[in-house]
């Protein structure tokens, strides 16, 4: 259970304790997330999963990759999820992704410097960044500043908002 | 009178007519002489003849004299000159000759005489005689002699004074200095004199020295000067020098006399003196600016009697006082404090020889009722001679720092209250985000039944107010795309949509005149907010029935500062607010919708407007045909790209 050892359940875990001594988290997903490695290694034995566009979700939350990655899914899309920005840089390394989706506020490095190292090594990824924090605005104008123009969504995001932003071409 | 030659023949027809007696004329002549004639024998001295004007001249008779040898009424001092000279007339080693004696009186006093000595010799066997016209100069022996010790004193007075003295001729050139003034400049009267004095004369002072002199010589008139000379130590010190001309006793001038005082550390002592009340005059000028560049006024109290020794104008000022008004009292001082402080200033300052000091603040309450804040700092003052301790102290207006605390405060409450709501929509929106992606998943559920997937969608659309709520009141989440042109009407009517439901039950009428082709250069969401915000503000003050709500959307231009821009009005016929509480609207967590609101909504509109450049104005009434509000937005053409950018 690597996202419990991160402890990466946001600001307040214990909400997320007591939800975990209720219910068992990972059984309305089918199981525990697949791992970065894991998703390299099933689209390199199938074709199908191959030809999906790949988002890989960012969020410290894991409700809320859970639920985004599960919602991409059904829309057609492969997705991977994972609790922050270092992570994302790793699995973007394995993956490289068509789609670079992550929450802005997350512990050990925040979304949008996990961007801008995606970014420079996957110049065709797409990134979008989402947050529910004012003062990632901040962030995003700075970014903007050094030339780093990224799509941004205001949490919480509606899911056929993301399902048309993430067809739509890009902006 | 025929003149005559007595050497003329007697025998001349002439003379017999007057049949003179020769020797009669002679002894008249002899006695009425206005000199004094004392005729002697040359060998012995012996008295002869002698007239009365000479007996009167010696105090004797003239049968007295006739007793006595010319020794014995000469003065003992110039027997011996008198011997002499009468040995030499009778050896004819003299002819007639002016001998200067004193004569003794019978009395014994000494008489001062001009004595004309003429050898006589009547015929070769008489002896010879001498005969002497005295001229008694007693008088102007005296007046010499007067000058003589006049000259002595004059000379040792200054050469002991203390002052330098000079004199110089008729050709201005100096020839006489005395010892101090030599002594001064450490040179000889040799250096000094002519114009050699002047070398010792400082550069800078010679020429204006030089001028005044000449000039006043030339004039004949007394003069003062300062200059500085060079003293033997080389220091060059002030010097006062006063000239005057001289005249002899005929009245011929005789050139100028000078005395010179050593004035420098008078000079020094003035200066220092100038430079000090200079300074004081300036320190008092800066302490009357800073007093009332601070707003400072000062008094003196009494604690004895109660009464106040000072009370400064500015302080009069300061309690709104006229100039004219009095202030004896502490009486009248406590008048015009506001009575919930009057006490504790009454207290502090009757109690101020115990504790030595006040040191508090208060306020005042002014004619226009009006409050000022003062600061009051005194000390008591003890052991001051002849005085009993009193109150020293200073007021100052401090109402300007009192409200920047005021507004401090508030500032940082502002800044809590974007904090706390910041981490409350952080909060919020991540839960929110998973329930709504959880609700979508189960949606896509298949089998599902018909009433939960109603259920469901109830669900959905309950979650998207909450979801609303969140982004745009707590939210202060700012939109990143950057400002751009909206058509206004499109912005206004957005917001519309969103509240359909509630502007149905509540609102009776909504008038929207929105002018034609109207643009907005904003952030869409930020301007859609603030539509919002005041929309709702005026749909919850509506009554429950027959409430009406105008929206007007026009180019304007800003009244106060001229820029151009668009005027937003939001009015309705609600229950408006209350003039106490008009100020307080737009203060964070400030709400009379106890119920719903959050007391965030107009804070956050007014600082979005003000963000943008613009100005958030309201006007309410709570009764009469025009009760209600209305909120007046001016959000101007123009933006600062990078305000609205951050």
């Amino acid at each position: 259970m690597a996202f419990l050892r991160s402890g990466s359940f946001g600001r307040n875990p214990s909400k997320h304790d007591n939800l975990l001594a209720s219910i068992s988290l990972f059984a309305p997903f089918g199981g525990p997330e697949e791992s970065c490695e894991e998703v390299a290694a099933r689209r390199q034995r199938s074709q199908d999963s191959a030809r999906q566009p790949l988002v890989l979700v960012a969020d410290d939350e894991f409700l809320i990759r859970a639920t985004i990655v599960e919602i991409l899914r059904s829309e057609g899309y492969d997705a991977v999820g994972v609790q922050d920005g270092v992570a994302a840089i790793e699995c973007a390394a394995k993956i490289s992704p068509d789609v670079f989706l992550t929450d802005v506020s997350m512990p050990r490095m925040n979304g949008i410097d996990a961007a801008k190292h995606i970014r420079q090594s996957f110049p065709g990824t797409r990134v979008i960044c989402f947050s529910g924090h004012a003062a990632t605005s901040e962030l995003l104008a700075k970014a903007r500043q050094e030339g780093n123009e990224f799509e941004f969504l205001a949490k919480p995001i509606r899911p056929t908002t993301l399902i048309q932003t993430i067809r739509a071409s890009r902006a | 009178m025929q003149s005559s030659t007595p050497s003329a023949p007697s025998a001349a027809p002439e003379a017999a007519p007057l049949a003179f007696n020769q020797e009669q004329l002679f002894r008249t002549l002899f006695q009425s002489a206005p000199i004094g004639v004392i005729m002697t024998e040359a060998h012995n001295g012996r008295v002869v003849l002698v007239n009365d004007r000479a007996a009167r001249m010696l105090g004797y008779t003239r049968e007295e004299l006739h007793q006595l040898v010319s020794r014995d009424f000469t003065h003992p001092e110039d027997r011996e000159a008198n011997d002499d000279l009468y040995r030499r007339l009778l050896h004819g080693e003299s002819g007639e000759c002016v001998f200067r004696k004193r004569y003794l009186r019978k009395d014994g006093e000494a008489v001062w005489a001009r004595s004309t000595m003429i050898p006589l010799r009547l015929s070769d066997d008489t002896p010879l005689y001498i005969l002497a016209a005295v001229e008694d100069v007693t008088e102007s022996r005296r007046a010499e002699q007067l000058l003589r010790e006049s000259e002595q004193r004059f000379r040792i007075i200054t050469e002991a004074s203390p002052i330098m003295v000079w004199m110089a001729g008729t050709d201005k050139l100096c020839y006489y200095f005395n010892p101090t003034w030599l002594e001064f400049v450490g040179r000889t009267l040799e250096q000094e004199a002519g114009n050699g004095w002047a070398e010792n004369v400082h550069p800078d002072d010679s020429d204006r020295c030089l001028e005044i002199y000449v000039k006043n010589f030339d004039e004949r008139r007394a003069f003062e000067m300062h200059y500085r000379l060079k003293h033997h130590s080389g220091q060059y010190r002030w010097i006062l020098d006063h000239g005057v001309p001289r005249y002899d006793s005929e009245g011929k001038f005789e050139g100028y006399i000078g005395g010179c005082l050593d004035i420098h550390d008078q000079i020094e002592a003035a200066d220092r003196l100038r430079v000090a009340a200079e300074q004081l005059q300036r320190n008092k000028e800066r302490l009357e600016i800073a007093l009332s560049a601070s707003e400072t006024g000062t008094f003196q109290w009494d604690p004895a009697t109660s009464e106040f020794l000072e009370f400064d104008d500015s302080l009069k000022q300061l309690l709104g006082l006229r100039l004219d008004e009095a202030a004896h009292s502490l009486r009248d001082f406590l008048h015009r404090i506001h009575p919930d402080d009057a006490s504790v200033v009454a207290h502090a300052m009757k109690h101020s020889v115990d504790s030595g000091k006040v040191d508090l603040e208060f306020r005042v309450v002014l004619p226009d009722g009006s409050v000022r804040w003062l600061s009051d700092r005194a000390r008591i003052e003890r052991n001051i001679e002849g005085k009993a301790p009193y109150l020293t102290g200073a007021c100052t207006n401090i109402t300007a720092r009192k409200q920047a605390e005021e507004a401090l405060r508030r500032s940082e409450k502002l800044a809590a209250t974007g904090r706390l709501a910041a981490s409350v929509a952080h909060e919020i929106n991540n839960p929110l985000a998973s329930v709504t992606n959880l609700l979508y998943l189960v949606g896509k559920d298949q089998g599902l039944s018909e009433h939960s997937r109603q259920k469901l969608q109830l669900a959905e659309q309950e979650l998207d107010r909450v979801a609303y709520f969140a982004k745009q009141t707590l939210g202060l989440y700012r939109e990143s795309s950057p400002a751009a042109l909206w058509d206004v009407s499109e912005l206004i009517r957005d917001v519309l949509l969103t509240y359909d439901s509630r502007l149905r039950s509540r609102c009776a009428s909504l008038k929207l005149e929105v002018e034609d082709g109207a643009k907005v250069f904003a952030t869409a969401a930020e301007f859609r907010q603030v539509v919002s915000n005041l929309l709702i503000n005026a749909i919850d003050a509506l009554p429950m029935e027959e409430g009406r709500i105008w929206i007007r959307a026009a180019g304007a231009r800003d009244w106060s500062s001229g820029e151009c821009g668009l005027r937003l009005s939001i009015a309705d016929t609600g229950c408006g607010i209350r003039s106490e509480n008009l100020q307080k609207i737009f203060e964070p967590f400030y709400t009379t919708k106890l119920d719903v609101g959050t007391g965030l909504g107009l804070w956050l509109s007014k600082n979005l407007v003000q963000k943008n450049g613009g100005r958030l104005r309201v006007r309410s009434r709570t009764s009469g045909v025009a009760r209600g509000t209305v909120f007046s937005v001016f959000w101007p053409a123009k933006s600062k790209e990078g305000i609205i950018a951050a």
